[in-house]
């Protein structure tokens, strides 16, 4: 008698938490839909000096990463991609660095207040038509844990972010 | 009774100075392997004859894919592998004549892996800090700009051991890949280049 309650209160615990996660999914899948867009991520920029290149090479390649973990982009071009003239609905994604400030890894890892690395990018998405859809300032930091690169990645996350914001009015954060 | 109490940790903070110290030996090692490397590249040059075999490629012993290059994983190490035509990293290639730059610079970084940054963490009083001040070294970075089939164009990153990115861009170069700066005779005109 024992075992066949526990074993009910078993059957209710896991129904239960099938029931949630399909809730939880439901969601998540809707705020993957589709923006009716393909893009196309130029070269990165730079409008000052000092910037190494592998900073510039790894904001272009984590942008893309994203932009393509996604989801919400028919195609993710690259810069020169040939396919872009027969795309449809192509925005372009210009991207400069405006400001930046390398870091040192050990002085975070030593100080914990210092030795951050800092970037701000300006970014420009415009429509196969030549509208601007999305002119805004993002910035990239590192602070604590991570190498130096890892500042991309935050600004690439930050990027998508505030891209889908401008496209997406409906699902940005309020 | 006080000593009793502090012993454990004690004992914990002289383990991870013993790890630090270990850290530290391994990378004058690794920077002797490259100096040694480069000496070979360099050094054998003159010496060469019409009767020997070719030199092979001065390729680096090790590196380490931070991202970009197609079909590698970020973070995988591997070694690459160059003829005529095509550089190979892991189960990636491309072709040399696809290569539009190549860019090469260096940086500093903590050593020791994650399992050594998470130890850090756990020694007691701010000793973690003190060890990052030992357990850092500096490395080489390459970055390869190269188009695929379809003209799009990719950024890869590598990091190597120190010395070794100048001679590996040289001979990329010497193959037919293109660059926007000019190749660094040596590493002392490379430090020159950075200052």
């Amino acid at each position: 008698m024992r075992i066949s309650f526990f074993s009910v209160i078993c059957l209710l615990l896991l129904s239960a938490s099938l029931s949630a996660a399909q809730s939880a999914a439901k969601p998540a899948a809707s705020a993957k839909a589709m923006l009716p867009y393909s893009i196309q991520v130029e070269r990165v920029g730079s409008t000052v000096d000092g910037v190494p290149a592998e900073f510039s090479a790894a904001i272009y390649e984590n942008l893309i990463t994203e932009l393509t973990k996604s989801g919400k982009y028919q195609q993710v071009l690259r810069d020169g991609d040939k396919r872009a003239d027969s795309t449809g609905n192509l925005i372009k994604l210009k991207t400069n660095v405006q400001k930046f400030q390398e870091g040192s890894e050990t002085k975070r890892a030593v100080t914990t207040v210092s030795g951050a690395t800092k970037m701000t990018v300006h970014m420009q998405a415009t429509g196969s038509d030549g509208k601007v859809l999305v002119d805004k300032d993002v910035d990239g930091a590192v602070h604590f844990i991570g190498t130096n690169l890892r500042a991309t990645l935050n600004l690439a996350n930050s990027m998508v972010k505030q891209l889908d914001a401008g496209l997406n009015p409906t699902t940005a954060k309020k | 009774m006080h000593c009793h109490r502090f012993a454990p940790k004690l004992l914990l903070l002289l383990a991870m100075t013993g790890l630090a110290a270990w850290a530290q030996d391994a990378t004058p090692s690794t920077d002797k392997a490259a100096a040694q490397t480069s000496a070979k590249t360099t050094g054998q040059a003159p010496a060469q004859s019409a009767d020997q075999p070719p030199m092979p490629a001065a390729t680096p012993d090790s590196a380490t894919h931070v991202m970009g290059f197609e079909n590698v994983k970020r973070n995988a190490k591997g070694k690459f592998w160059l003829d005529d035509k095509t550089l190979k990293f892991g189960s990636g290639s491309v072709d040399l004549s696809s290569i539009q730059d190549v860019l090469t610079g260096s940086e500093s970084q903590q050593t020791g892996g994650t399992a050594f940054k998470v130890a850090k963490m756990a020694v007691p009083y701010g000793g973690g800090r003190v060890l990052s001040l030992f357990a850092h070294a500096e490395f080489d970075n390459i970055t390869i700009d190269y188009t695929d089939a379809n003209g799009g164009l990719h950024s890869a990153i590598f990091v190597m051991r120190k010395g070794q990115a100048e001679p590996f861009k040289k001979e990329l170069v010497s193959r037919g890949a293109k660059t926007t700066v000019p190749v660094l005779e040596t590493n002392a005109d490379a430090a020159k280049e950075k200052k």
